[in-house]
């Protein structure tokens, strides 16, 4: 079954919460997307077949395994064509037929899937976005085409002697072929906004604990104010940023994405010192999000479907299951707690705006939308009883927050300049902190504190 | 023949005029800008088609023509061999050529002699997204040589696939006089197979010719009774025909 790719106000109340099998995902999904920036490429332009070179391109390839990975159960042909009249970008290793029967449904509905996925709009409102970073210049398709260089068209009747009823047929411009476009170059680009994050958590009120992911993939720390500026390895080899946060009992907890793409965790205590990662299994596509209350560890994670997963720590019981929270998110999430009673968790839906889902008193309302316009995830954490503020990256790189008391205010930008989205820890009735990175690779703050208002960036 | 597609009667007014100018001139068609040329220009473009540029050549002698046989300059000119209003993209080309000497498309096929008694040919070329469709009509002296003509094609057809191995099949297609649909298939690398799909039709002293060719899988090479595209094409071939000569239907 697949889950509507929608995340704007669906209602999805506790009772159609689900249990997310850890490391597999929806049969027939489309696949995962990286997180782009909003840069894009135009459309290609038609430049057909005219040499003959048809071994496979890199492109080409690439694709192929991202669409084979998600439907395994599907084949297409990797052996390059002779050259033998007509046109065809087989001929140039620029073409590869995926061998869908549009009479089986089961195979009708993976090429809708998949057709559906590279033809929609992204978070940033981009048409037709993934067509256009993949570098696709048509696709035919059960005697009908769909040509980037003519997409206002749609798609339109191909008068072509095979009806294209047993395979897709995907042609791609050279650059798509080169892997030239975006999906190559402005994936790392995206992963950067979500790698650079750092993450932060008040031990006391006195020191500050400031987590990185540094060169290689190592995990650093920081502990302000007395640290401030040296950075301590602590091993590891994280794919994201890491989220960190320290409970009442003394424990200082650390999650990320391994490189196996699983969310791990790793756990300081004062009796035993850093125990080793642990990988909880389960496949997640961005950096995870933690926050805790009363003993309680709530971590929330993007999914390899692009949904919200959640799940919860408790000393007595352990971790519990992960509910799927449902969504398309494009960032990674965020979640604090405002209230004994209520957990907010955010995200980033596929019109690049902010949504919200909240557990009060232990049943999930629906997904509600805030607005905006975000090129990070959020950030988000409670500075004082029954408030919450978030804090994301807008579109012109700056930094905009909004706090829900009793009702949500209007946008605030904090302005700046970041490279990362940012990240926030607080001390309750004192200080809410936001920390970037900038582009030199120094770290941002900004404090805001009640009574007093915003202190305004200073890099640290 | 009612409800056929409408024909390019704007092709068939400019073509006729190259045609009238040069007599049994070539007339090239191509996707891009109206350009002169000193030995004849059409006027106008395609509506709903590619600009058309039209050059003519010095005439050619028919060489298969029939010794006192007047020729009907015009005819095949008049001919619109691809149907308008289809092409709106950059990704296909056409061409055309009226020429009584030019050869059947039979693709890597060796070209075979002249045919005897032929008036007037007219042949053209459409390259698409995948595929290549070759449409020609051929206009005969007398029934006894387009017969010859008919026949010699289908044999030209039957020893090129025996000579590369290729699999063919053929079957009525209920065209014409006489009408066969013929599909030969030739196996690639990668469990594709280079299929090339074949309609030839007569009607009287009138031989048509349509072409489809493609790439198919193992398993859905079309059984000659199957290939319906392309017998369209010849089906509408003969409903031009109608419309251009109906004294040949």
């Amino acid at each position: 079954m697949r889950r509507t790719p929608h995340l704007v106000a669906t209602a999805i109340g506790l009772a159609l919460v689900l249990t997310v099998v850890p490391g597999a995902g929806p049969a027939g999904a489309a696949p995962t997307e990286p997180l782009f920036p909003e840069q894009i490429e135009a459309y290609a332009e038609y430049d057909g077949q005219d040499t003959c070179q048809p071994a496979f391109k890199p492109g080409v390839v690439a694709f192929t395994q991202i669409v084979l990975a998600e439907y395994p159960e599907t084949y297409g042909p990797l052996s390059p064509r002779a050259c033998s009249g007509g046109t065809s970008e087989h001929y140039e290793g620029r073409a590869w037929d995926w061998m869908v029967d549009s009479y089986d449904p089961a195979d009708a509905a993976r090429a809708k899937d998949l057709l559906d996925w590279l033809l929609r709009d992204d978070s940033y409102a981009n048409d037709h976005a993934l067509v256009r970073r993949l570098g696709l210049m048509y696709i035919i398709w059960n005697r009908q085409v769909w040509r980037a260089y003519d997409p206002d068209a749609g798609w339109r009747p191909y008068s072509g002697p095979n009806p294209h009823t047993d395979h897709v047929h995907f042609s791609f411009s050279w650059d798509g072929a080169l892997q030239e476009t975006s999906w190559t170059t402005l994936a790392e680009l995206g992963q950067r906004l979500d790698q650079a994050r750092v993450a932060a958590t008040w031990r006391d009120r006195d020191r500050l604990d400031v987590f990185r992911r540094g060169r290689g993939g190592v995990l650093q720390q920081s502990i302000w104010p007395d640290g401030s500026g040296s950075w301590i390895n602590l091993g590891g080899q994280l794919r994201s940023g890491p989220a960190a946060v320290w409970s009442s009992n003394h424990r200082l907890w650390i999650f990320a994405q391994g490189t196996d793409g699983t969310l791990h965790q790793r756990v300081w205590s004062r009796r035993s010192s850093w125990r080793p990662w642990r990988s909880s299994g389960l496949q997640i596509s961005a950096a995870p999000a933690v926050a805790t209350r009363s003993g309680r560890i709530d971590v929330v994670v993007r999914t390899d479907v692009g949904s919200v997963a959640h799940r919860s720590w408790r000393h007595k019981g352990g971790w519990s299951k992960w509910d799927d929270l449902g969504g398309l998110v494009t960032a990674p999430p965020a979640v604090s707690w405002s209230s004994r009673h209520r957990l907010d968790v955010l995200a980033r839906g596929a019109t690049g705006q902010l949504h919200v889902i909240s557990e009060i008193d232990r049943t999930w309302t629906a997904w509600g939308n805030l607005g905006g316009a975000l090129t990070s995830g959020p950030a988000t954490a409670s500075v004082s009883p029954e408030q919450v503020t978030v804090v994301v990256r807008g579109t012109d790189g700056a930094v905009y927050q909004r706090t829900r008391t009793g009702s949500w205010a209007g946008w605030t930008g904090l302005g700046g300049s970041h490279v990362s989205g940012p990240a926030t820890a607080a001390i309750r009735n004192r200080r809410l902190d936001v920390l970037t990175r900038d582009v030199s690779g120094g770290t941002l703050q900004n404090t805001y504190r009640p009574g007093t208002g915003w202190t305004g960036w200073s890099l640290e | 023949m009612s409800g056929l597609p409408h024909v390019g009667r704007t092709v068939r007014v400019a073509l006729a005029a190259v045609a009238v100018a040069a007599v049994l001139g070539t007339v090239v068609v191509v996707a891009g800008t109206p350009t002169a040329t000193p030995s004849g220009t059409s006027t106008g473009t395609l509506t709903g088609t590619p600009a058309v540029t039209s050059t003519v050549t010095p005439a050619v002698t028919p060489t298969g023509s029939s010794p006192g046989t007047p020729t009907q300059p015009g005819r095949a000119s008049a001919i619109s061999l691809f149907p308008e209003g289809e092409v709106v993209a950059p990704d296909v080309s056409r061409t055309a050529a009226v020429d009584v000497s030019g050869a059947w498309p039979l693709g890597a096929c060796a070209p075979g002699a002249p045919d005897r008694g032929r008036e007037d040919f007219v042949s053209g070329t459409e390259r698409g997204l995948e595929y290549t469709r070759d449409l020609a009509m051929g206009w005969y002296a007398d029934e006894a040589s387009a017969v010859i003509a008919y026949d010699g094609v289908l044999a030209r057809i039957e020893a090129c696939a025996a000579s590369t191995g290729a699999t063919i099949e053929s079957a009525a297609s209920g065209l014409g006089t006489a009408g066969v649909l013929t599909t030969v298939a030739q196996p690639g690398a990668g469990g594709e197979s280079d299929v090339s799909i074949y309609a030839i039709t007569r009607i009287g002293r009138v031989v048509t010719l349509a072409v489809d060719q493609a790439t198919f899988y193992d398993g859905t090479v079309p059984a000659p009774a199957e290939a319906t595209i392309t017998r369209g094409h010849a089906e509408r071939l003969l409903a031009e025909l109608c419309l251009v000569d109906p004294a040949r239907c």
